[in-house]
């Protein structure tokens, strides 16, 4: 079922779309910090010329990306049991494999694809500033700045490659989570109306809230343990229990 | 449908008065700021950052407008158009229904604004400022911006035949062209330029004349779009 599942998504142009969208928009995050180291002789640290870093003016490429990021998983594989649903498809798998199995399958490719599409992102942004900000040391007065009570903060400062690669995984989890709602919302509803407009209200409420899950993308920001770690905890908290209320749902309840 | 649309109030009001707590928490919670009522009034109605800026209509608005046009009326079925005498009816019934889901949003965003301002403030102070009057100038304004939105989604709904993808591609070209102005287009007119009511109105930077021509652009700009969708709607195959 699961390369049935990929052959599907692999077929469709409307996950490519998707895919290729995620994968180009820290693309504009370089061409902004080219066009504004363009009259210096200054030229990015890559770490700090990294996506996730931010360090262009006004976050336009990671606000893009990560406010909507439940809508481009949607699109891309999460909204795939609504397909099952209106082709009929879900009887057939259900009938061979059981529900439990189906939700399940359907859960875990969602985070799965989710996870990787945005490792695979990173992963060629980071190769791409790796390459065009070789050498560089402009860190815009992150590297001076001396936060003490935040050891979070030195520790990004002192070992800035890992500090990249820490945020990267969070990032792809939280993407993985992203994708899992979708995947939850689109089993519960099974109608596309109602599930892109409830994962949008989830995880824009946890992005409007005061300790927003947007501190959990972005590395050297004043931001220490004490507010990360509960926030990372409480997502989490949220999109999992969503998720197993629905597979208790469908797997329990649902008899449709 | 009247439950439907009455729950659907109700949620819109309870989304925008949490963004509203949310982004003024700040300015009505915490005395120590020590602002000026003006000067508060004015940083809560930026069109920089918070519940009345550019942003929010842009990135937090969108989808949830679309969401609400998705739902507000009922789903036309194919037998449908044999009710008109002649498509182009059917055509200005749907960008009427466009306009009402607009004017009930962005009297939704007003209305939760207007309610808990006046609740932090007093009902003489604001009345002071005209505080009722420009809320009221702005929703009229935003109205013109979300018809512009739902007839730009319902372009791309009909051109890609997917709700889904009509609604992602919407909510991309609204958050880029907002991120175009922003960065990219400093000096000259964009149509996000005109949804700063608030701010121009607290420092005293636009006049009536300029007031009328923000009108006249929007108003221009749904117009042009009610034109370009109506060619593509002239079009429409409705049985595929």
């Amino acid at each position: 079922m699961m390369c049935s599942h990929m052959y599907r998504i692999l077929k469709n142009k409307r996950s490519w779309l998707s895919f290729c969208i995620v994968l180009c928009i820290p693309f504009f995050e370089i061409v902004q910090l080219l066009m504004y180291q363009k009259n210096s002789n200054e030229v990015f640290h890559p770490a700090f010329a990294f996506f996730l870093t931010g360090s262009s003016i006004g976050h336009a490429p990671q606000i893009m990306l990560i406010w909507f990021l439940p809508i481009y998983f949607l699109m891309l594989v999460a909204d795939d049991p609504i397909q099952d649903y209106q082709t009929g498809y879900r009887y057939i798998l259900i009938s061979k494999i059981g529900k439990k199995k189906y939700v399940l399958h359907k859960m875990l490719l969602s985070f799965v694809l989710s996870f990787v599409t945005m490792l695979v992102a990173l992963a060629v942004n980071f190769m791409t500033v790796s390459i065009i900000f070789s050498g560089g040391t402009f860190t815009k007065g992150v590297m001076d700045l001396n936060i003490e009570d935040n050891t979070l903060f030195q520790f990004s400062v002192n070992h800035p490659y890992i500090a990249i690669l820490v945020f990267s995984i969070i990032s792809c989890f939280m993407s993985g989570l992203a994708g899992l709602l979708g995947s939850s919302m689109s089993l519960f509803f099974l109608d596309r109306k109602y599930a892109y407009a409830a994962s949008f209200l989830v995880w824009f409420l946890m992005i409007l809230k005061r300790d927003s899950i947007v501190y959990l993308f972005q590395p050297f920001t004043e931001y220490g343990l004490g507010v990360l770690v509960p926030t990372i905890l409480f997502a989490k908290f949220v999109f999992l229990l969503i998720a197993i209320f629905v597979f208790v749902y469908e797997v329990k309840y649902n008899e449709s | 449908m009247k439950a439907k649309r009455a729950i659907i109030v109700i949620i819109l009001w309870v989304f925008f008065s949490f963004v509203w707590f949310i982004q003024n928490r700040h300015f009505v919670f915490q005395s120590h700021l020590r602002l000026s009522f003006v000067e508060a009034l004015s940083l809560m109605n930026s069109s920089a950052v918070g519940y009345s800026s550019i942003q929010a209509y842009a990135l937090f608005y969108t989808i949830p407008f679309i969401v609400c046009l998705n739902h507000f009326f009922l789903l036309k079925p194919i037998y449908c158009i044999v009710r008109f005498a002649k498509r182009r009816h059917l055509y200005v019934r749907e960008f009427i229904e466009i306009v009402i889901v607009a004017i009930v949003f962005s009297f939704m965003h007003t209305f939760v604004n207007v309610l808990w301002t006046s609740r932090f403030f007093s009902f003489e102070q604001l009345q002071e400022v005209s505080f009722f009057h420009i809320a009221l100038c702005n929703g009229v304004l935003l109205s013109l911006f979300y018809t512009s939105v739902g007839l730009i989604y319902q372009c791309f709904k009909d051109l890609t035949r997917q709700s889904n993808v009509a609604f992602f591609l919407t909510l991309l070209l609204v958050g880029l062209w907002f991120f175009m102005e922003k960065l990219f287009i400093f000096t000259s007119w964009g149509p996000m330029k005109d949804l700063t009511i608030y701010t121009q109105w607290f420092e005293n930077r636009w006049t009536i004349i300029e007031f009328l021509f923000a009108y006249i652009r929007q108003a221009l700009l749904v117009f042009l779009l009610f034109f370009m969708y109506s060619f593509l709607y002239e079009r429409k195959d409705f049985i595929s």
